[in-house]
């Protein structure tokens, strides 16, 4: 037995060293592993591919079918190019407080949130951005589907080996982005740019403000700011004659709950003349609504998604299953009738098109006045 | 005991495992996403160690080799060794082949930490939050199961499996209730934590985990004769002159601290600790002075191996508990039903 013990002491001590020396090995290889300077990455190859960006023509962005006068928000052109020339090198500072600085302008973008995808491609050429994300395609969500075509390609957060693959000069993400992706890019000399996800329209306007400016291309973004505040005008006006007492309220209800104060959606149905019952009741976030409150909240108009995550759903049979509850019968909202369902892409954009939904809203509780 | 088999065998199993283990690992570094050519990987590594200079490498390349895969697949290994270790030395400690780290609600304390570094932004601020919120979690339940199990200075094995199954549950309630209180991408975080990931691995989370997780396994490695002991039973053992409790203690607490450390950094990945041992006794038998090392290198390989098949997907990887647990549980249910049949103590 003694010996045995003996044995794996010195065993124990064997491996000790064995482990000590793959230690330092590795501590070794990670001491070289800092943040190499980003000026090594620009080969010739990289010179060639930004070139290219200016070539391209300004696209005629048909894909935007909202129906009303989206003209305005066409893709960038090349003369925002010219105008970014004499503002790089250009240091920011991003949502999670890192500070970078942006040699040139940004000619390989990959944008890893859908919001992000929206506004670059009405910011920039469509040749400088080289990888969107899916959802960028899907009609349920998404407001530029049909413009998105053939648009770079598509990656999602955690491909991080293609991403470095495609040699971005620009990743942008939202900061829910986990902080080990983001270090990993950085080390890879890329440059990496978080914007918080926005709580309400005029959040919207500052974050599209803040990327048009990563990107170089201020004017473009404020373009865009400008016609969302020419859409909320007209929405304004049309509702100047509806009296405080007038208000009709409004309660959202969808799969992953209801919408109360400092959400997205209270500020549209806020701006659309409606008051929110839940946020009205200081409910903060994103709660589960149970049944007694809806009837005790007595809301008039009850919006439900026209999308859904789970493709058994629909809007349909949500508000089917509504009507037929014979428990809800006294709320106002089924008894009138009013349960209303407007456009995904729009309510539920982290874009500028978030404003179309505000006159989607509008539109539906107030049709008389449109 | 018959040592000269015992190490017969071991100078036959360690090597070829070790080989093995090395196969897989440039299996790993060779597979990904992103095609890199074997030779230019190996050019890369070499060149990041400084053993050769090759200033003509693509630089994108090498930051997908050194900087994405290496670390991850090193972190794989480790990870790996650390759990199945340790389910090896819990099967052996409480004499009960279903015992894994699970057991002393060392994964339920990690989630919570977890969420609670998620949902109040500390977890966006440093990649060393995560990992520091998911090990005080951790440790915090296991002494909390511990001292609930602790009697006269003694601990009753069922008490702490059943007071572990409680408390494990209690956290796991508490987690929820956060849950149900954040937003849709706090939760989306949460549940891709409690998946057990790689991605993400860099040098700094090989930093932390390799150095105690190798140092503690070698400590584990020293109280093999201990476990052997205990084997015959409690009296057996003590008559042999061994403190079956002190024993129990020290082993517990160096579990614990080692599977804190790798759950902290990658996630609970589920059933490495219980199957992996299972697989390696049917070869190296139940003598622990081979059972441990011999886990702790099977652990490294199955989970490395995992994780290249997690990565195969062109579109998006799967996380490596998936896979794990996907492979893993068949098999916990295949020995269920082999050991009820032959007739099995449980």
């Amino acid at each position: 037995m003694d010996n045995i013990k003996g044995f794996a002491l010195r065993r124990g001590f064997i491996l000790m060293m064995i482990m000590i020396m793959l230690l330092s090995v590795f501590t070794g290889c990670a001491g070289r592993n800092q943040p190499d300077s980003a000026a090594e990455n620009s080969g010739p190859e990289s010179d060639i591919r930004s070139g290219a960006g200016s070539e391209m023509p300004g696209d005629a962005s048909d894909g935007v079918d909202n129906g009303s006068d989206t003209g305005s928000i066409k893709s960038g052109d090349a003369s925002d190019e010219s105008e970014a020339a004499f503002k790089f090198p250009l240091t920011v500072t991003d949502a999670n407080g890192d500070e970078m600085t942006l040699e040139s302008a940004p000619q390989r973008i990959i944008s890893l949130t859908l919001g992000s995808d929206e506004i670059l491609l009405s910011l920039v050429d469509k040749s400088r951005i080289v990888s969107m994300t899916r959802y960028a395609d899907d009609e349920g969500i998404s407001n530029i589907a049909a413009e998105a075509k053939g648009v770079g390609t598509r990656t999602t957060m955690d491909m991080i080996e293609n991403i470095i693959a495609l040699e971005p000069d620009l990743v942008i993400l939202d900061t829910w982005a986990d902080v080990n992706y983001i270090k990993q890019l950085r080390d890879s000399g890329i440059t990496v740019y978080a914007f918080r996800t926005p709580g309400n329209i005029d959040e919207q306007k500052a974050v599209i403000a803040e990327l048009a400016h990563v990107v170089g291309a201020d004017e473009k973004g404020q373009e865009l700011i400008n016609w969302m505040d020419e859409k909320l005008r007209a929405v304004e006006e049309k509702l100047s004659a509806l009296r405080p007492e007038q208000k009709l309220t409004v309660m959202d209800y969808g799969e992953l709950g209801s919408s109360g104060k400092g959400t997205n959606f209270d500020d549209i149905v806020t701006r659309a003349g409606l008051i929110n019952v839940i946020s009205q009741a200081g409910i903060e976030g994103w709660p589960m609504i149970s049944k007694e409150k809806i009837i005790e909240f007595d809301p008039d108009i009850i919006i439900l998604p026209s999308w859904y995550y789970d493709a058994n759903n629909s809007f349909e049979g949500m508000r089917d299953s509504l009507v037929n509850d014979p428990s809800l019968q006294t709320v106002s909202a089924i008894k009138n009738n009013r349960i209303i369902s407007v456009p995904n892409p729009h309510i539920s954009a982290i874009s500028h098109y978030v404003v179309l939904a505000v006159e989607d809203v509008a539109r539906a509780a107030y049709p008389e006045l449109f | 005991m018959n040592n000269l088999n015992v190490y017969k065998k071991m100078g036959i199993m360690l090597p070829a495992m070790f080989l093995l283990l090395l196969f897989t690992i440039i299996a790993a570094v060779a597979l990904g996403a992103v095609y890199v050519p074997l030779g230019r990987s190996f050019r890369i590594i070499l060149d990041n160690i400084g053993l050769i200079d090759d200033p003509a490498l693509p630089q994108e390349q090498v930051s997908i080799i050194f900087r994405v895969r290496l670390p991850r697949v090193i972190v794989a290994c480790v990870a790996g060794a650390a759990l199945s270790a340790c389910g090896a030395v819990m099967q052996g400690l409480f004499r009960n082949p279903m015992a894994d780290p699970g057991v002393l609600g060392v994964s339920s304390g990690a989630g919570l930490g977890a969420i609670i570094a998620i949902t109040t932004g500390f977890a966006a601020r440093s990649i060393y939050t995560m990992p520091l919120f998911a090990a005080v979690g951790a440790l915090c339940t296991v002494t909390l199961i511990y001292l609930l199990a602790l009697r006269k200075g003694k601990i009753a094995p069922l008490t702490l499996i059943l007071s572990g199954i409680a408390v494990s549950t209690f956290i796991g309630a508490v987690t929820q209730f956060i849950l149900i209180r954040s937003n849709t991408y706090e939760v989306r975080r949460y549940v891709f934590w409690t998946m057990g990931g790689l991605s993400g691995m860099m040098w700094e989370q090989v930093r932390l985990i390799t150095f105690p997780v190798l140092v503690l396994l070698a400590v584990l490695m020293m109280f093999s004769r201990e476990l052997n002991l205990l084997q015959l039973g409690e009296e057996e053992a003590q008559s042999l002159g061994l403190e079956p409790s002190r024993t129990r203690k020290l082993l517990l607490l160096f579990t614990s601290l080692i599977t804190a450390v790798a759950i902290s950094v990658c996630g609970p990945v589920s059933f490495v600790g219980l199957i992996v041992p299972h697989m390696v006794r049917l070869i190296a038998g139940p003598d622990h002075r081979l059972l441990i090392p011999a886990s702790a290198l099977g652990g490294a390989i199955f989970l490395t191996g995992c994780d290249i098949l997690g990565r195969l997907p062109a579109d998006g990887e799967i996380h490596v508990g998936i896979i794990t647990a996907i492979l893993g549980a068949p098999y916990f249910l295949y020995l269920l039903i082999r050991t009820r049949r032959v007739g099995g103590a449980f």
